[in-house]
Parts: structure tokens; C-alpha cells; sequence
């Protein structure tokens, strides 16, 4: 995958991403889902770029099939399928068209003070932004790269763009320092743990036999700041269909030192997080949106 | 450059060196006009948290007074002045 040209940046256009909101409008949310499958069979069958970047967590994610083209192929296509149902479900979350969205297990939050949320490219997780928006009666920052801002464009409508803060992964020191100072104003910052910006010092840690390349600031940010780091994840449940943003138990940090705190120390953290992934994905896999590039050979 | 000035200068190097574990490193090593990132003393993003809560715990100086400002840490000079101008320890 080139590093110049992000997946997410250069698939969908204006034209695209127009139409289906028109179809969703016009024909509702089960039309636009059928017709979306249409366009995901094109990118299955045609689109080799993102076939590759998505081939290396498939062949970790079923390890059986890992052999057969073919069959990576028909996984490929589900989690596309699956991938543009979350992005109308996003939308339509986000434009507050009649889809409730819930919290669970709110009370791994703390009510007030900073606190950094871990979130993933699972499941419709761009929904939840717009949510903690909404609910949590503090400042929402993210950290993002200038392509995924340009990816919330495209596919999201929420109500209040401006309700949370855009913290840049550019510059010297990735967005950390700006993320360490809204933690001490005792804003929240979300971070996602799933994928380390390019440049970020990140480490490999076990996943489904393989490795999974995760940053590592999430942990350094809450550990530094005496804030908790909470993995959220956001599920898409039926009857009735709703989106729930689920809370997980804050992941445990080393304790500060008067000195810096080294990557090993940090990697425990990590490792819990991929955890999380791992049972996220064990549940819903084809709802893991992590493209790119991700070493399958077995961990030593 | 004044006496003072040269005495904090070498006090912060010892601190950025002990802080940061920089194990390969002493307080010589660090040049006042050299860049700290990159390819100056090779700091990452995640050391640049580490100096400003390293500035936040021993010199007294918040967060808040140094995000979006990446100019203090161009080189170590920039931050040396910044920090002396601006702490309350």
C-alpha cells in the first residue's frame, strides 16, 4: 500500500458518497445497504490495493482459509459489506435519523477529569465520537492524521462538527503534547489504539499467532497524566437496531517515576488492548477495518 | 552569554539526560543550537511528552503554556530560554 496515498483518502467520491445519502433519504436505510453491496462486489472483485492491505489480518483472522485466494477473497468481500453498512450507519447515526445510540458500562468513565478513550477502526466506531460529544459533558479531542479528517468528511454528517477538537498527528511531537495539555485540562482525548500514525513509536505485540504493530502514546498519555485509558468499542445490535458504544475496564498503567518512562514498561498496556482487538474480532470479523500492513509470521 | 545562564543550560542537559535515560548520552552532548528531535539528539514524539512533564514537575511550568507552541522546542537553546523565563520552581 503507498504510504502517499491512504486507503481511506482515495476511495469514494463526492458523487458516491452524495448518492447514497440521497438513497438513504429517499429509500431508507435497507435500500441503500442492498445497493451498497453492489458497489462493495466491484471493489471485491477489482480493487487488488485493498485487497492486499486487508489480506494480512484475514489470513491471521481465519487461518484455515489463509491458503486460498479464493476464499480470502469471499472474506474480503463480507468485511466490505460489512464496512459500507457501518459507514451508512455512521451516517445515519450522526445525522440523528431515528437510530438510537447507546452507552454501556458508562461507569468505566470518570465523570469528570481527563481521561484518554481508546477507540479502533471497529464496528461503526466513527458513531461514538458524535455520541461523547453529546453525553459526556467535557471537551472531546481526537488525534488524527489529516487523511482521516478527510475520511470524517466524507462519510460522516454529525450535528456539531465543531463539538469536538481535531488534534493533529503532524509536527514534532505527533499531537502529544497538545494531547498531554488537554488531559490536564481534564478534556477527554480519544486515541486510536488499533494503528500507529507513520513515524509514532509503536510496538508489536501477539495477535490471532500473528503480530499486530500498536502505538504506544495512548498509554504513555493516560500513565504520564494520572488519567485512565479506557478501550471503547462501538457495536451495531438488532432488535432493534441500534449502536452501542461499549466501555471496557481501564487498562492498568505502570506507576509514574521521576524519570521517563521506557517502552517496555509500556507494552503490557498494549497487550491488554490487543486483547480487546482480539475478542472483538473473534465476534465480529468482518467489522475490523484495520488495512494495511500487519506481519503475519507467528510471533517467536 | 551571562553566568546564569550558562549554570541552568548545564543544570537542564543533566536533567534532560537523567530524566530521559539517555544512556549513551552526557550533558556535553547536548550542543545549545543543535535541533533536540530528529536528527539532533534524536528525541521521538513520545520523549516530547516526557520533557514537558519533566518541565511541568521540576520547573513548575503547566502543560497549557507550551502546546501549539513548537518553536520552544526547535533546539535546546529555545527551550532552555523558555523554561528559565517562564518557571516557578
Amino acid at each position: 500500500m503507498s504510504a502517499a496515498v491512504p486507503l481511506n483518502a482515495s476511495r469514494g467520491n463526492r458523487f458516491g458518497i452524495g448518492f447514497f445519502r440521497l438513497l438513504l433519504h429517499c429509500g431508507g436505510f435497507g435500500l441503500a445497504v442492498w445497493f451498497s453491496r453492489i458497489v462493495t462486489w466491484f471493489y471485491a472483485s477489482f480493487d487488488r490495493t485493498a485487497f492486499t492491505a486487508t489480506a494480512e489480518y484475514l489470513k491471521l483472522r481465519f487461518p484455515e482459509d489463509a491458503d486460498s485466494r479464493r476464499k480470502l477473497k469471499k472474506h474480503f468481500h463480507r468485511l466490505l459489506c460489512e464496512l459500507a453498512k457501518m459507514l451508512l450507519v455512521s451516517y445515519r447515526a450522526g445525522i440523528g435519523a431515528g437510530l438510537p445510540i447507546e452507552e454501556e458500562d458508562r461507569h468505566f468513565l470518570p465523570e469528570t477529569g481527563g481521561v484518554v478513550v481508546v477507540l479502533a477502526h471497529c464496528g461503526c466506531w466513527q458513531s461514538s465520537m458524535d455520541l461523547m460529544n453529546r453525553s459526556s459533558g467535557r471537551v472531546i479531542n481526537i488525534m488524527a492524521q489529516a487523511d482521516r479528517v478527510a475520511g470524517m468528511d466524507k462519510f460522516l454528517a454529525l450535528k456539531d462538527k465543531h463539538g469536538f477538537n481535531v488534534i493533529s498527528t503532524e509536527g514534532f511531537s505527533g499531537g502529544l503534547v497538545e494531547s498531554s495539555a488537554a488531559l490536564e485540562r481534564g478534556e477527554a482525548v480519544i486515541i486510536m489504539g488499533d494503528r500507529p500514525v507513520p513515524g509514532a513509536a509503536a510496538v508489536e505485540v501477539p495477535y490471532f499467532g500473528g503480530k499486530l504493530a500498536v502505538p504506544l502514546s495512548p498509554w504513555l498519555l493516560a500513565a504520564r497524566n494520572g488519567v485512565p485509558a479506557v478501550p471503547a468499542f462501538t457495536d451495531l445490535r438488532e432488535n432493534p437496531l441500534r449502536v452501542v458504544i461499549r466501555y471496557c475496564r481501564p487498562i492498568a498503567l505502570p506507576a509514574a517515576q521521576e524519570r521517563r518512562l521506557r517502552n517496555e514498561e509500556l507494552v503490557p498496556a498494549a497487550a491488554e488492548y490487543v486483547r480487546h482487538l482480539e475478542q472483538f474480532a473473534r465476534n465480529q470479523p468482518y467489522r475490523v477495518f484495520r488495512f494495511g500492513d500487519m506481519p503475519s509470521e507467528p510471533v517467536k | 552569554m551571562n553566568e546564569d545562564v550558562t549554570v541552568f543550560r548545564r543544570e537542564l542537559k543533566e536533567n534532560l539526560v537523567d530524566w530521559l535515560q539517555l544512556m549513551d548520552k552526557t550533558a556535553d552532548d547536548i550542543k545549545d543550537e543543535e535541533p533536540i528531535f530528529k536528527e539532533g539528539l534524536g528525541l521521538d514524539s513520545l520523549d516530547a511528552v516526557e520533557i514537558v512533564i519533566m518541565m511541568q514537575r521540576k520547573y513548575g511550568i503547566a502543560q497549557t503554556q507550551v502546546e501549539n507552541k513548537r518553536e520552544i522546542f526547535a533546539t535546546f537553546a529555545t527551550l532552555a530560554d523558555f523554561i528559565m523565563a517562564n518557571r516557578t520552581k
